[in-house]
């Protein structure tokens, strides 16, 4: 949930990256971390947590600090959720109070089981929480788009952008830092637009 | 004279074989030496009555490939490139949407020449996986048509920029400082002040205890009185009966606090006072390893977690205690006992009164 604090004239948003295991989360937070052209005390350190094969063991945390909304502050703080199922109850203590999602899905034809199995996790976990997906601004990212075995766009599609309401989809190859700012931008620019929404809302 | 076992064995297997050929064809004829016919489509076993075109084409050495290890040993000899078995659409269809199609291993032999598989050496509900690649080529489902379009925000622009792209973020030039909201309403038309904070309810106004030193009353005389306010004022929070800055101010004037912190259960931090350490990454970390530990601890049945303690080794203690939906950290320096009773009267000031 958004956090507005009035005395230091900030607010806060949570964005979390959620996907399979290995499907380019925490990439996606290093490239941001590495890329983004921000000054210095704007950027904070990139905070990890993995085991020496670079597995996400506990989550992955980047706080930037951007544009003044209304004269306030806005602080995006970045989260990755470990992808392997073991680490589950982690996934449920940092989807806590998420404002805008992100769902790296991994785009080569062995993993698309993964991917789906992962989001309808999430949507369990979010259930957990007395959330609905419904609810939550979030955007999907097509990672691996460079690799040969990559599945069609279309099928992606199928799988996890066939809910009532389409969402902005990216593809995307981390690694190579394509897609990682254009995924970043929509879903800040959805979550900005659903705060002035709710605010304009509120005032009325 | 009756015959013998293995004439016997042969003709049971010769008829059995041309009555199943007979049901359902093989899709193609085993592998010969010659070059091999093109595949023939064909039904299965179980539904041999189904028309070429309600049937998938693969090649039997792209199934093969995908076996699991318990298959592995049920392969007589490995397929050719050539040798396809016909699969029922009716069988693959429903299963696009999970991201994986698979058949068992019964349906795979009914479906393949015999040839190529060793009778009863597995289970015939085995799965066997389909090549998803084959599989989307023939039959590539598609979306529903009545999606409602994805409400993207047009008079925001992006944010964020990569290095050498233009203005950094957070500088005013930057399209995504204000513009995006500006944009909204007509360039004569300034932009509004924001919307004043509710008034501090009473208890936010009460004197604290007055602080000991001239650096606390300078940080209290500094914070903002009106207090922190979750996005929705009807969530299950409320607003705070006190300015969080004052909290941590509080705290830090106990004898031998180090620092202080208070964060979100969502990982958020409200406020802070720790100069030896990252007040975002401890807000985010600490309050997911108190929960964290706190069900490890209910399911061990040792009962509900109030507190826990993380020693360093240079001797700094880090306390982090729940309180209402924040959680409180203080920063200890060696040898130096927490303030306990203190604490937990700061934390009882700290429960949010109902909207």
């Amino acid at each position: 949930m958004a956090l507005i604090n009035q005395a230091t004239k900030e607010i806060q948003l949570k964005i979390v990256y959620y996907g399979p295991p290995q499907g380019g989360k925490t990439t996606n937070l290093e490239k941001v971390h590495a890329e983004v052209d921000a000054p210095p005390d704007a950027k904070g350190k990139l905070t990890s947590l993995a085991t020496n094969s670079d597995r996400t063991l506990f989550f992955d945390f980047l706080p930037i600090e951007t544009t003044v909304v209304r004269g306030f502050k806005t602080k995006f703080q970045l989260f990755t959720v470990p992808g392997q199922v073991i680490y589950n109850t982690t996934r449920q203590l940092v989807l806590r109070g998420v404002d805008g999602l992100v769902f790296v899905a991994d785009s080569q034809y062995e993993k698309m089981e993964e991917n789906v199995q992962t989001f309808a996790n999430m949507i369990q976990n979010l259930e957990t929480l007395n959330q609905s997906l419904e609810n939550i601004p979030y955007v999907l990212q097509y990672n691996k788009r460079d690799l040969p075995n990559a599945a069609p766009v279309d099928y992606l599609d199928f799988l996890l952008n066939n809910r009532e309401t389409q969402v902005p989809a990216f593809g995307s190859s981390a690694v190579a830092g394509e897609g990682v700012f254009e995924t970043l931008n929509m879903i800040t620019r959805m979550l900005l637009h659903k705060l002035v929404t709710e605010s304009a809302r509120k005032a009325a | 004279m009756p015959p013998p076992r293995a004439i016997v064995n042969f003709l049971r297997n010769l008829f059995s074989r041309s009555d199943k050929a007979a049901r359902a064809p093989a899709a193609v004829p085993p592998p010969a030496p010659a070059p091999p016919p093109p595949p023939e489509p064909a039904g299965t076993a179980a539904q041999p009555s189904s028309p070429p075109e309600d049937c998938a084409t693969f090649p039997l050495k792209a199934i093969t490939d995908l076996f699991p290890e318990q298959l592995k040993p049920c392969l007589r000899k490995q397929p050719s490139e050539h040798v396809s078995v016909c699969i029922p659409r009716a069988l693959i269809q429903p299963q696009l949407a999970a991201g994986a199609v698979r058949i068992t291993f019964a349906q795979l032999r009914a479906a393949a020449p015999e040839i190529f598989f060793l009778a009863d050496a597995a289970p015939p509900d085995t799965k066997v996986l389909l090549p998803l690649e084959s599989v989307l080529r023939q039959m590539m489902p598609s979306r529903r048509d009545n999606q409602r379009p994805p409400a993207i925000p047009t008079n925001i622009p992006s944010i964020f920029l990569k290095t050498g792209q233009g203005t950094a973020p957070g500088s005013p030039a930057h399209p995504g400082a204000k513009g995006w909201y500006s944009q909204r309403r007509p360039a004569c038309e300034a932009e509004p002040e924001p919307k004043p904070a509710p008034p501090a309810p009473a208890a936010a106004q009460k004197p604290f205890v007055p602080l000991a030193s001239e650096r606390h009353r300078r940080e209290q005389k500094a914070v903002a009185t009106s207090p922190i306010r979750p996005m929705d004022p009807a969530g299950p929070t409320g607003p705070l009966p006190v300015a969080p800055a004052q909290i941590i101010a509080r705290i830090r004037a106990l004898e031998g606090v180090a620092g202080a912190f208070l964060a979100s259960a969502d990982g958020l931090a409200v406020a802070g006072d720790v100069p030896q350490a990252n007040e975002n990454i401890l807000a985010a970390f600490a309050p997911t390893v108190f929960a964290q530990l706190a069900k490890y601890a209910d399911m061990a049945h040792l009962g509900l977690t109030e507190a826990i303690e993380i020693h360093l080794s240079h001797g700094l203690t880090v306390h982090v205690r729940r309180t209402g939906r924040l959680y409180l950290g203080v920063l200890m320096p060696p040898g130096r006992p927490l303030p306990t009773q203190e604490l937990i009267h700061i934390c009882d000031s700290l429960q949010p009164r109902a909207t």
